[in-house]
């Protein structure tokens, strides 16, 4: 099930926050229950099979925590190996279900392997970000970060939370242990909630698919009428598209989880303002970032042990990074690129940047950017080598690329905003003004509708000849 | 003053959630949906099976979906937030000058070749010429009324492809360029669309159309939604006319049609939404249209929707037999043997021509 769906609009999410608020809120542990439960039912919608996968997952690292936490003090090489324990058999889900056929896939390539089918495993969804989650818990404790929880259903909780379960932010343990034990539940929280929801809630349906839908239509263009408009603007919109689709789905978990008095971190922090690339990595999926930071950068020595290592652990980040997005050779290629943009300005570019007009490091960043995601879309274009032809190649605009760009100008200007801190700054300095207040309250009540109304016509099929 | 507004936040968009909710339960379902010509879906059954096998929640999902309250004017809220954006369109459907709706038109050029080759070999094997007579877009037209920049040339382009091959076309778009040749809602010509189409086919066919004087105009219908309006969601845009072309002894004919009598005219059809289904009653197989004298020349029209609202004309000079290709399975060429056809006449829009998959029937021997 995805937020933005009638069925979770109006049917989950209404019967999840009665129930969770039904029961009194001096019995956290009832509502931890509760949110396990439905979190469970969230997940099992679109394939209940994969619920046990969730089960298993629980019980891992409910039972590796608690021997990493046993024996912390006591015997630290035990507690070390039921951390790699708990590392191992995680990523042992995710490679099984995620990179097994493309290992296998790749090594058919080899003619003495190549008997070998890819196995068609589908992608239980989300696996991605709950795997690495979980895995914080008992890495966490491992480090000193966070206490053990000795309730399996708090613990379950955590790890099923339906509201970052499938798109993030990738909570660690270490975040929310405290409000596991001990959160409140309040008007101001919820209604904060509630605005970051909507607000979620409208970037991804209605800047996020809409900048799809002219991306899809733009980049099916350009098989037949290549040009440079048509593919640097598809790929303008996808980056809207991309953007806004995840940024708006923290949104809106960050809001589900302020309503049921948890505080997420923040998972992007207006990436396309940046005038590195090193400031998109801090800007752009934030909880990823740290989370390879804290558990891959750090434990390899970071930068404190010399240059050439300092590169190499880099190295090692930004494939796993690009390797993490997909299983696909592109998305490698795609963290490489990153990890090289990101050597040669830790080493001589970011002074030169920093003397540069700002607009200037700006424009650099961007190009770089959208270039980047021409590498992450490869895989998915039908001809990605006359794509890159047609980026670098004349003519310089089709009559569709024009078209479209002129219809778009007006929606265009209205993501370029919305991209910026501009928005929220404005909010802020006028929240507190009574009048201000009552604008607000009706902008997201329209909202709410705006949205509800695209989601019901992107079902609106009509089909002419029913019933043969 | 402050917790009122936090409140009220809360506790305004979890009633409005709660009440849409709620009316997707207490509102009767529908069974069909006449705007979009589809049966919604009912509120599914539970079985183990299906739970494991992931219809429960795609049911679910879509009969939320199909039976959400005031669908139609969500819909239509969602077209013109695209409008008030200056998007000119709305799933595929222009906002032209004037309110005029244009679909705009999807074209495979790989198929236009498959499908013009399919003609030709009928036409060998039959040893008939076979006219075609493909309809313009609406796109082509109302030039127009279409939005600065669109790019009308690239897809004008199918049109040289068209008249580039061998194939024995009509080029109707001049002539069918005027105004009110077709609707401003939906994408079918109008009765004097098919009228003009009438009078360009008589030079090559062979008969002397009858002069605009004969018919009677009798409109029938002003609040026509056609397909266009349907699928945009432009709710507020003026609606269409539909006008009949009548004449004495237009009720005489015998019409059947996959084996029931009906007449060039079903009534009925105006009082739902898909109104151009007046022409005939809508989709057929096959029909078979003729009247008492003896010894008329015999027209198969290979046809799509198009082809209903000029047989009344064509009726004048020909027995008609129309095929359409979607849901006729026998072999074509054996038809025009045993039926003793003396002419063939493909009659579809360039849409259709150029996308349709089942032309290819047209070589089964």
């Amino acid at each position: 099930m995805v937020f933005s769906s009638i069925e979770f609009l109006y049917l989950y999410m209404p019967i999840t926050l009665l129930i969770y608020f039904l029961i009194p809120a001096k019995y956290l542990t009832l509502r931890n229950l509760a949110l396990l439960v439905l979190s469970l039912l969230f997940y099992g919608w679109g394939e209940p099979a994969y619920i046990f996968i969730m089960f298993f997952s629980i019980a891992v690292d409910y039972i590796c925590g608690y021997l990493v936490a046993k024996n912390r003090e006591t015997n630290p090489k035990k507690a070390k190996a039921a951390m790699l324990a708990s590392v191992v058999i995680n990523l042992s889900v995710l490679g099984f279900f995620k990179y097994l056929d493309f290992i296998i896939e790749n090594l058919a390539l080899i003619p003495i392997f190549s008997s070998l089918k890819p196995l068609g495993i589908a992608l239980p969804i989300g696996i991605s970000f709950y795997t690495f989650q979980t895995m914080s818990y008992t890495l966490d404790i491992y480090l000193g970060k966070a206490k053990m929880q000795k309730n399996i259903f708090t613990f379950g909780a955590y790890v099923t939370m339906f509201p970052q379960l499938i798109a993030g932010p990738i909570v660690r343990y270490g975040d929310v242990d405290e409000q596991l034990r001990y959160r409140t539940h309040s008007f101001t929280l919820a209604s904060s909630g509630v605005l970051r929801f909507i607000c979620g809630l409208a970037k991804k349906v209605l800047l996020a698919n809409t900048a799809g839908a002219v991306y899809n239509s733009l980049a099916l263009s350009v098989n037949d009428n290549p040009s440079i408009l048509s593919s640097w603007l598809a790929l303008i919109f996808f980056s809207f598209q991309i953007y806004f689709d995840f940024s708006g789905y923290s949104d809106m978990a960050i809001g589900l989880g302020r309503i049921m008095g948890f505080e997420f971190i923040e998972n992007f922090n207006y990436p396309y303002i940046s005038k590195s690339i090193t400031e998109f990595w801090r800007r752009w999926h934030i909880s990823l970032s740290s989370w390879f930071k804290e558990y891959v950068y750090i434990p390899l020595g970071g930068n404190r042990k010399g240059t050439s290592r300092t590169i190499i652990n880099l190295l090692v980040v930004w494939f796993l990074t690009g390797f993490w997005h997909g299983a696909s050779w592109n998305f490698i290629i795609w963290g490489l690129y990153f990890f090289l943009l990101l050597v040669i300005e830790k080493f001589f570019l970011s002074k030169i940047l920093q003397r540069l007009p700002q607009i200037v490091s700006h424009i650099y960043s961007l190009m770089l950017i959208v270039f980047g995601w021409y590498i992450f879309i490869a895989c998915d274009l039908s001809a990605p080598f006359e794509f890159l032809k047609a980026m670098f190649s004349a003519p310089v605009a089709s009559g569709l690329s024009v078209y479209e760009l002129l219809r778009n100008i007006a929606f265009i200007v209205v993501l370029c905003v919305a991209a910026t801190p501009f928005p929220h700054k404005f909010y802020l300095k006028i929240k507190d003004k009574p009048i201000a207040k009552v604008i607000i309250f009706a902008v997201a009540i329209i909202l709410l509708l705006i949205c509800t109304a695209y989601i019901v016509d992107s079902s609106y099929n009509p089909f002419l000849y029913f019933r043969f | 003053m402050k917790n009122v507004f936090e409140k009220g936040i809360v506790i305004v968009s979890a009633l409005l959630i709660t009440a849409l909710a709620a009316l997707i339960i207490i509102i009767p379902d529908k069974e069909i949906s006449q705007k979009e010509n589809r049966t919604l879906q009912q509120l599914p059954t539970f079985t183990l099976e299906k739970l494991k096998n992931g219809d429960l929640t795609e049911q679910t999902a879509r009969y939320l979906v199909d039976q959400f309250p005031f669908r139609d004017s969500f819909v239509s809220l969602k077209a013109y937030c695209e409008l008030a954006l200056l998007k000119r369109e709305n799933n595929g459907v222009i906002y032209g000058k004037g309110g005029v709706l244009i679909p705009r038109g999807e074209i495979e050029n790989e198929r236009l070749e498959a499908n013009l080759n399919s003609i030709s070999k009928l036409s060998s094997a039959v040893d008939r010429a076979v006219v075609i007579a493909p309809l313009p877009r609406t796109v082509d037209v109302y030039k127009n009324q279409l939005p600065k920049a669109y790019p009308y040339k690239e897809e004008a382009k199918i049109w040289q492809k068209l008249f580039s091959s061998n194939a024995k076309a009509l080029d109707l778009r001049d002539a069918l360029e005027v105004e009110g040749s077709y609707y401003k809602t939906d994408h079918h010509y109008t009765t004097k669309g098919a009228y003009i189409t009438y009078c360009a086919l008589g030079d090559i066919l062979g008969y002397t159309p009858k002069s605009e004087d004969f018919f009677k105009k009798e409109t029938v219908a002003n609040d026509f939604c056609g397909t266009a309006m349907r699928t945009s969601g432009f709710y507020l845009a003026k609606k269409d006319e539909i006008k009949l072309y009548r004449y004495e002894n237009d009720t005489e004919y015998t019409v059947i049609a996959d084996k029931k009598e009906i007449s060039l005219y079903d009534f009925e059809k105006l009082n739902t939404v898909d109104k151009y289904a007046v022409f005939l009653g809508g989709n057929h197989a096959r029909v078979d249209i003729s009247n008492r004298e003896q010894g008329r020349e015999k027209l198969l029209i290979i046809r799509d929707s198009f082809a209903d609202s000029i047989a009344p004309f064509l009726a004048l000079h020909y027995d008609l037999t129309l095929i359409d290709l979607r849901y006729y399975t026998d072999s074509v060429k054996q038809l025009i043997e045993t039926e003793s056809i003396d002419k063939v006449l493909v009659l579809q829009s360039i849409t259709e021509l150029a996308t349709a998959k089942n032309i290819s029937a047209l070589q089964m021997p």
